[in-house]
């Protein structure tokens, strides 16, 4: 008799142990599954914070003259807009380096020009298109930034600022290590002669010939 | 007596007068001949393309660590880094190839192109002459050389450039081999596309290298002269530059 009820509250004790036992696999499980699933509904019902993008235009690239350096332009394609990047790379520079990104929208582009290098390789010039007209920014290639410590200097809006009686027309390329040739207009007459910006001076000087 | 002295005196007046006269149309014609000679042979025999340097241009110059003065500003002139390519001898026949190798410069589009046989070579923006102009016609390259130095000029159009690199002076008949006229590399600037130069035909040096290696006579040292077993490739150049 007695055996029989220690053998019964053996019984008991078993089937107590092993629900507790079951209990805590499926609460451990369940819980697992509620975390899933509350990442999975969170993919659903909060938006994405960057946008996937359209598609990835290949690489322009323009070498330097001495083709030493390379200027790299990367592009990516979103839905109303593309993200540009710059990246300079070639003798002495391990990593890619970026002088310059920024995300334009659609009917803006960023080009390179054929003579973006000037000689001596420590600056490059590109070309925005603008719905309103052109600008050309300059960007040393080197870890050294432009002179007043800017990132960029904006030709276009400077010429605009400086020298009201010309429309500047085009940037062409350098004639020196530090000259970019600046063709312009007059308002009065369709051609004038071309102007010098100097870089590190920030200022454009008159010529008396035009470079065509 | 009288009459015979004063018609002695006419004579004589008129005698000097007609001397006067034949002084006259002399001088007057000897001015227009120094005037229009000169400019009818410069038009017929181009001048130097660099006024200071012609003889010296046409020889081989390395210096290190040289400054450059172009548009009124100084610059470095890169060194130039002599290989072994550059000073290998050539054993014609071998590094030779027979198809024929021309050289176009279109000076309305600033472009040059390479053709070996009708294969294109190579394709490219340069640079003619602004300050004096790019001779026209079919040339012949009649040496290489590795790097010179060319100068010209005055006052704010005074320009001292060494080293300039790979070096190809072309002549024809009425251009003579002195005047100095050469396709080669530029360090100086970067406006290709444009006329820039003081009548040669200024490349960018990553281009103008590769073309120094293609073009004949086929290199043999760092001066090498056209002869009748290593002729020079033709050279034709027409069309108006955009000035």
């Amino acid at each position: 008799m007695i055996k029989s009820n220690s053998l019964g509250r053996l019984l008991i004790l078993i089937i107590i142990a092993a629900s507790a036992l079951l209990l805590a696999i499926r609460q451990f499980s369940f819980t697992a599954d509620r975390s899933f699933s509350s990442q999975a509904l969170a993919d659903f019902e909060t938006p994405t914070p960057s946008p996937t993008p359209f598609s990835t235009k290949l690489d322009t690239k323009m070498d330097s003259p001495d083709g030493k350096l390379t200027l790299t332009m990367k592009q990516v394609k979103f839905e109303n807009s593309i993200d540009y990047a710059f990246y300079v790379t070639g003798e002495g520079i391990d990593q890619p380096r970026l002088i310059f990104s920024k995300i334009l929208p659609d009917g803006v582009e960023l080009t390179i020009p054929y003579n973006t290098w000037s000689p001596d390789n420590a600056y490059v010039f590109i070309k925005e298109k603008t719905l309103t007209g052109d600008n050309y920014l300059v960007f040393s290639t080197s870890e050294q930034p432009l002179p007043n410590n800017l990132s960029l200097i904006n030709v276009s809006a400077l010429f605009q600022e400086k020298i009201d009686q010309y429309i500047l027309e085009e940037i062409t390329g350098w004639a020196g290590p530090t000259l970019l040739i600046v063709n312009v207009n007059a308002l009065t007459v369709s051609l004038a002669p071309s102007f010098w910006f100097e870089v590190p001076s920030q200022t454009f000087i008159p010529l008396s010939i035009r470079f065509n | 007596m009288f009459l015979y002295y004063s018609e002695y005196v006419k004579k004589k007046r008129r005698h000097s007068n007609l001397i006067i006269r034949y002084l006259i149309v002399i001088f007057t014609v000897s001015l227009l001949a120094a005037i229009v000679y000169p400019t009818i042979i410069s038009l017929k025999h181009p001048r130097c393309a660099n006024s200071r340097s012609c003889q010296e241009s046409l020889k081989f110059a390395v210096k290190k660590d040289a400054i450059a003065i172009f548009n009124n500003q100084r610059l470095a002139a890169p060194n130039i880094a002599l290989t072994e390519k550059d000073t290998r001898p050539v054993v014609l026949g071998t590094d030779t190839n027979d198809e024929e190798k021309h050289i176009y410069v279109d000076l309305t589009s600033q472009t040059l192109y390479a053709f070996e046989g009708k294969e294109l070579f190579m394709q490219t923006l340069i640079s003619s002459g602004k300050w004096f102009p790019t001779p026209t016609g079919d040339f012949t390259i009649w040496v290489k050389l590795r790097s010179t130095r060319m100068s010209g000029g005055t006052g704010d159009d005074y320009y001292n450039l060494p080293n300039v690199p790979y070096v190809m002076f072309f002549y024809n008949q009425e251009v003579s081999k002195s005047t100095g006229f050469s396709l080669h590399g530029t360090y100086w600037h970067n406006n290709f596309g444009h006329p820039m130069s003081h009548g040669c035909v200024n490349m960018k040096t990553s281009d103008v290298a590769k073309l120094y290696d293609w073009a004949n006579p086929v290199s043999d040292g760092l001066t090498t002269y056209s002869s009748d077993k290593n002729l020079g490739t033709k050279v034709t150049i027409y069309g108006e530059a955009p000035l």
